[in-house]
């Protein structure tokens, strides 16, 4: 597959007026745009900027002891010690399991694969009072096979590893079908995950496991993701490394495309 | 897909393809895989696949009268179409808001626009619960910068549909910006020129030329933003005041009936959301496919 330098990929970006002129403009906005930029920028004020500001300044009314205060409350301690040890676990199962089933997904095949990929989606699509239900249902009280954790800092556990597998999954794909064997790994090793091209990608994912985890309160939330970064882009890959990146996980940032660090030696 | 194509081993036709993965190490990897393979289908089974299956089982576990009687319950009903309007509304606003910056961020440099892009993304690093509360905190009709003002006015934004809006849309709202980006990256800008030297105007462009090639990033955008919406928790718990029949959607109202002990309908809700996910998946999964064989997304 053949497809322009990353380059050059930027320069559509800038419009007819940037060929004219010196490298980079300050702004090639027209009147249109400019009044469509200021309109998103309200809009994106009164929903976002000003009640997270608000959150934040409410945060800091009290000084630094009231803030203080709140932390080291007892209860305060025991939530956030809890979140943070069931996230750090959950990022360590991930970690293993995670590039596992990207591993199986990208480099084996087998009859019902197809319906895999599918279901590792559903955690991410599914409301998060239904996941605590679907959970609840195979290991709560209901349970058919006789193991209740509800309740239990396992059910936390749980609902973490639940609703974060998604995530892990589809950062580490596009990385593995990069890393492709001829290119110095050995194919189909799973031992490749130790190779230097895979380490942005697991750390993007092992931060993104984290940040989702520590987001969850009380059942396990959608929110919290940090998109893992997907700097994986490369030239010969880049099209189809593209197509294949889902929604939540990160892709390029328009404008900042940056050449890649590493270059497949047999392309 | 692995593409082995580039690996010279692989001359074979592709039924030989996993034969061929193997060559110089006889059994031994065989089995690892296999291994592997089992270890994967177990982890994603125990953990997805048979739980969520188990929430349609026990939907229709006592037939389908309670099924019925749940979906004839004015409460639910109430509820469901509550979701309903909070989710259009999220889609629309989120297509509207969506579209726009897109367009600016992809086609014109400006100072600061690196700091929106990341901007762009703080709905999804941000708690639910924190939204929730960061809007009361801004539309409060007593102290709030912006509800002090509608109060006057006579508007009701909190405990009311118009909160459950706003919290809908903020937390859905990176969904299509993500997906229309790349496309609008990659489309270029040179058909849109061409149309405007052949004397279209903007709006005829962007109607004819840029829509169009936009439309299956936007469809992906438009399904997931959907799916965002209709299963929004967090959130909406803290701004609607859960009022019953009034400001609880239907994923607060599965939380309710679930807690006074009402499973039945609980998982009936419950099953009708899952089903509403799984739809929005598959839709997706078959679009993107689609689009990967056209070779343009």
């Amino acid at each position: 597959m053949t497809s322009p330098a990353p380059t050059a990929a930027p320069s559509p970006l800038r419009g007819r007026r940037a060929v004219a002129r010196v490298p980079r403009p300050r702004s090639t906005l027209t009147r249109g745009s400019g009044i469509a930029l200021g309109a998103s920028v309200l809009w994106l004020s009164i929903l976002v900027l000003i009640p997270l500001g608000a959150v934040v300044a409410a945060a800091a009314s009290g000084g630094w002891a009231g803030f203080w205060a709140v932390l080291t409350n007892p209860q305060t301690v025991a939530a956030i010690t809890l979140t943070v040890t069931q996230a750090a676990l959950v990022t360590l199962l991930n970690i293993v399991i995670g590039t596992a089933i990207a591993w199986v997904l990208v480099r084996d095949s087998f009859p019902g694969k197809r319906a895999i990929e599918v279901i590792i989606d559903v955690p991410f699509a599914l409301p998060t009072i239904v996941a605590g239900l679907v959970l609840l249902g195979l290991y709560g009280p209901r349970s058919p096979v006789g193991v209740d954790v509800a309740n239990t800092k396992a059910a936390v556990f749980l609902a973490f590893a639940f609703v974060t597998l998604p995530f892990v999954v589809r950062a580490v794909q596009p990385v593995l079908e990069q890393a492709r064997p001829g290119c110095g790994a050995r194919r189909a090793q799973p031992r490749c995950i130790g190779h230097p091209d895979l380490d942005p990608g697991a750390a993007a994912r092992a931060r993104s496991r984290h940040r989702r985890g520590s987001g969850d309160v009380l059942r396990p939330s959608r929110l919290g993701v940090r998109r893992a970064r997907a700097h994986l882009r490369q030239p010969g890959a880049a099209h189809r490394g593209h197509q294949r990146a889902h929604p939540y996980v990160r892709r390029e940032r328009p404008g900042s495309l940056k050449p890649p660090s590493w270059r497949p030696s047999c392309s | 897909m692995v593409d082995i194509a580039s690996v010279p081993q692989a001359t074979r036709p592709s039924s030989t393809r996993r034969a061929s993965s193997n060559l110089g190490r006889p059994a031994g990897p065989r089995i690892g895989r296999v291994a592997l393979r089992v270890v994967v289908i177990g982890y994603v089974g125990l953990l997805v696949a048979w739980p969520v299956s188990l929430v349609f089982w026990n939907t229709f576990a006592d037939g389908l009268a309670p099924v019925i009687e749940t979906f004839t319950d004015p409460l639910v009903l109430a509820s469901l179409r509550l979701t309903a309007i909070a989710a259009a509304w999220s889609v629309v606003l989120n297509v509207v808001f969506g579209v726009t910056v897109s367009l600016v961020l992809v086609r014109y440099e400006f100072p600061g626009k690196r700091l929106l892009n990341a901007v762009l993304d703080l709905p999804l690093s941000v708690s639910p619960v924190v939204v929730g509360l960061s809007i009361v905190l801004v539309y409060e009709s007593t102290r709030g910068i912006f509800g002090v003002p509608l109060a006057a006015a006579g508007i009701q934004v909190l405990f009311s549909t118009p909160g459950i809006i706003l919290a809908t849309t903020f937390i859905a709202m990176p969904l299509v910006i993500r997906e229309i980006v790349p496309v609008l990256t990659e489309v270029g800008t040179e058909q849109e020129q061409a149309a405007r030297s052949l004397g279209a105007s903007g709006p005829q462009t962007f109607w004819r030329i840029t829509i169009p090639a936009i439309r299956w990033g936007l469809t992906y955008g438009v399904v997931l933003c959907l799916a965002r919406s209709i299963g929004e928790f967090g959130a909406v718990k803290v701004v609607s005041g859960n009022l019953i029949g009034q400001t609880q959607t239907a994923t607060l109202m599965v939380e309710q009936m679930y807690f006074d002990f009402d499973q039945e309908q609980a998982f009936a809700v419950a099953g009708l959301l899952a089903s509403i996910s799984i739809i929005a998946i598959v839709v997706v999964s078959v679009l993107r496919s689609r689009a990967e064989k056209k070779g343009i997304s």
